[in-house]
């Protein structure tokens, strides 16, 4: 009870002291993608690889650490920031960075998934709660990158694919960083083609990855390529 | 200006006299703890909440086990009398529940160190299909639905949206209280007793044989070692291997603390022995020719009655005080007060 008083008070010198400073805002937006297209949760998509069909029923990952540079020197760094994206949620997909004032840069970089520090440093809430199902339970560790859906090629029960990318001890660290040129007058647009991440794989040999492991590494450096700023059917 | 400080200071000041504070007690020849208090900051009401979920047989799927069906605070909280736990459905796991003693001390936990810090540690447990078969976002819908969780959460943290980070949380302060450091053997060390002429020749030759890998005063060095137990081919278990993924590491498993020893049997990773003679017959016994660990590669050759004496030393481990501490036991006066007849 008394930890509320206190807790406006805060709110409202915070305001203060932002309404002095000359805050600023980035965007960045991710669009998950398949065969071009925005992709559609539950939708049965042609797979070129398979020639058969697949749907994906859950995309979520991480993007945490990101880094303002101006001719590759970081100029500014989000505090704090890590955050779930998630196909099931669009409005996730859009972060507002805010920024203590205008910064000058001319790129933007940031891990795809947690990096090892926060690994190993106990509970935590918000985006990195482990009821949000991206914390592996009988092995420690952050689930980068979490891609499921179904496919008949698949030899799995329910005919099931699920990908769970993460790692974050050697020899299997499967976090990986990107970056992209961009301004700081233009919000920044991802996207990720899944189609080509998916494609990499056999779905029929290999319709599961779910432990830090040797094929995570290379699955995850997959998914860094295809993590781009213009998308190509 | 100055008022708005003052108002802001007075408030701070309100705000934390709420949360009753709680300093750990350990003695001054124990090491810094390794937990990062910082995060976890222990306060009264988030013990008392976290030893209520302890005892809480809602974090299982059917909500039959709690984490004291097998952490029983009798046993120094192992699994009595059970070589391989036993969890929902009557279903027997693969490892023997260890002793949770001095926590606050270790940064790897389980047998093969798979689980990086103390307060994740409890989501093995709750998602493991032969332990507690549920998962910690269907435990939140649970406790959500309580009364009483929604106010022990409000006392401990400000807050009863209740969330996973807040239950694990409390969950490693109940356990960081689990200090024993309140056998003969530390009334032996602050000088307010003293060995037997048995214990303290049990005390020598455990310092000649033991503690390079049992090292005093917690007990253990928390390192993964090979004792030279053979593999259980039922089990197949390769220890901490599968965690670090070094093949030098096959078949290693974390030391066990040796405080309150008498109370934690069955011992070893599978609860192979029952009694603590065995276990130094295990260690006499051991042919060098099979032993990859350094410190045991000497023959350790005892007299009968040295074994006697060195068990004897052991004994001196027992804390009592540790295993019928009331403050660990099932929570009844906490929940009286949430009972209605
Ligand atoms: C079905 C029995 C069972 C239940 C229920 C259970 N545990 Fe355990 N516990 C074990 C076993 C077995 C191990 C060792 C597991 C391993 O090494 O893989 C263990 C290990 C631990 C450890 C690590 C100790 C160390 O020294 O590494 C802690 C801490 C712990 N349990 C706490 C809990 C908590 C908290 C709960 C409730 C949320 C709980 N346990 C529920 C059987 C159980
Ligand atoms: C090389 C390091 C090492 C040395 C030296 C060593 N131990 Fe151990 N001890 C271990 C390991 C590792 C385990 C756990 C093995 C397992 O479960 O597979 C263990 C387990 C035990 C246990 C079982 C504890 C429990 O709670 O399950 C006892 C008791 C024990 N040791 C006593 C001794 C005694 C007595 C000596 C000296 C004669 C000794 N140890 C020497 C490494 C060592």
């Amino acid at each position: 009870m008394t930890k509320q008083p206190l807790l406006v008070c805060i709110l409202v010198f915070c305001f203060a002291i932002a309404g002095f400073a000359q805050a600023s805002r980035f965007t960045m937006s991710f669009v998950p993608c398949f065969n071009a297209q925005p992709l559609q949760l539950g939708q049965a998509y042609l797979l070129a690889n398979i020639n058969d069909s697949l749907t994906v029923e859950g995309f979520r990952f991480y993007v945490s650490g990101i880094k303002l540079l101006n001719s590759n020197k970081v100029v500014y760094e989000i505090p704090d920031g890590h955050y779930l994206l998630d196909a099931a949620h669009p409005q996730s997909q859009t972060l507002q960075l805010n920024l203590p004032k205008p910064f000058i840069f001319d790129q933007i970089q940031f891990h795809i998934g947690i990096d090892s520090i926060t690994n190993v440093s106990g509970a935590m809430g918000g985006a990195l709660d482990p009821m949000n199902g991206m914390y592996w339970a009988w092995q420690s560790g952050f689930i980068n990158f979490k891609l499921e859906g179904t496919s008949p090629v698949c030899n799995s029960r329910n005919h099931k694919f699920q990908y769970h990318i993460g790692g974050y001890m050697p020899p299997f660290k499967a976090l990986q960083t990107v970056t992209f040129s961009c301004t700081n007058d233009q919000d920044l647009i991802v996207y990720i083609a899944l189609d080509k991440i998916l494609g990499s794989i056999d779905l029929r040999l290999e319709p599961e990855i779910m432990s830090p492991s040797a094929k995570a590494i290379s699955l995850s450096t997959i998914i860094k390529q295809n993590f781009t700023n213009n998308i190509q059917p | 200006m100055k008022k708005l400080w003052l108002i802001l200071f007075g408030l701070g000041l309100l705000s934390f006299t709420v949360f009753k504070g709680f300093k750990l007690a350990y003695p001054s020849y124990f090491p810094k703890p390794l937990y990062d208090f910082k995060k976890n900051p222990l306060a009264q009401q988030k013990i008392d909440l976290g030893r209520v979920l302890f005892y809480d047989p809602i974090l299982s799927k059917d909500n039959s086990i709690s984490c004291a069906s097998c952490h029983s605070p009798y046993n120094a909280f192992a699994h009595v009398d059970h070589d391989l736990s036993h969890g929902i459905g009557d279903q027997v796991g693969s490892r023997n529940a260890p002793a949770l003693i001095n926590l606050a001390w270790q940064s790897e936990f389980m047998w093969d160190g798979a689980i990086n810090h103390l307060d994740m540690q409890a989501l093995a447990p709750i998602s493991h299909p032969k332990e507690m078969g549920e998962d910690i976002a269907n435990v939140i819908t649970k406790l959500r639905q309580i009364p009483m969780y929604r106010e022990l959460f409000f006392d401990a943290f400000a807050d009863s949206t209740i969330t996973g980070a807040q239950t694990l949380k409390a969950l490693s302060q109940f356990q960081l209280t689990f200090i024993s450091a309140n056998a003969k053997y530390d009334s032996v060390m602050r000088k307010k007793s003293v060995f037997t002429d048995q214990e303290a020749n049990g005390y020598r030759l455990f310092k000649q044989h033991c503690n390079s890998c049992h090292a005093e005063p917690l007990f253990s060095t928390y390192e993964f070692a090979d004792n030279g137990l053979k593999i259980d081919s039922t089990l197949n278990d390769l220890g901490r291997v599968v965690v670090s993924h070094n093949p030098l590491d096959s078949l290693k498993f974390k030391v066990p603390t040796l405080r309150n020893v008498a109370y934690s049997f069955p011992y070893m990773h599978h609860g192979r022995f029952s009694k603590l003679s065995q276990v130094v017959t295990h260690y006499t016994n051991l042919t060098f020719c099979n032993q990859k660990d350094k410190r045991l590669q000497k023959p350790i050759v005892l007299t009968e009655n040295e074994k006697v004496d060195l068990v004897a030393f052991l004994l001196t481990l027992s804390d009592k005080s540790f295993v019928f501490n009331p403050s660990y036991s099932y929570p009844k006066e906490i929940l009286a007060r949430w009972r209605r007849d």
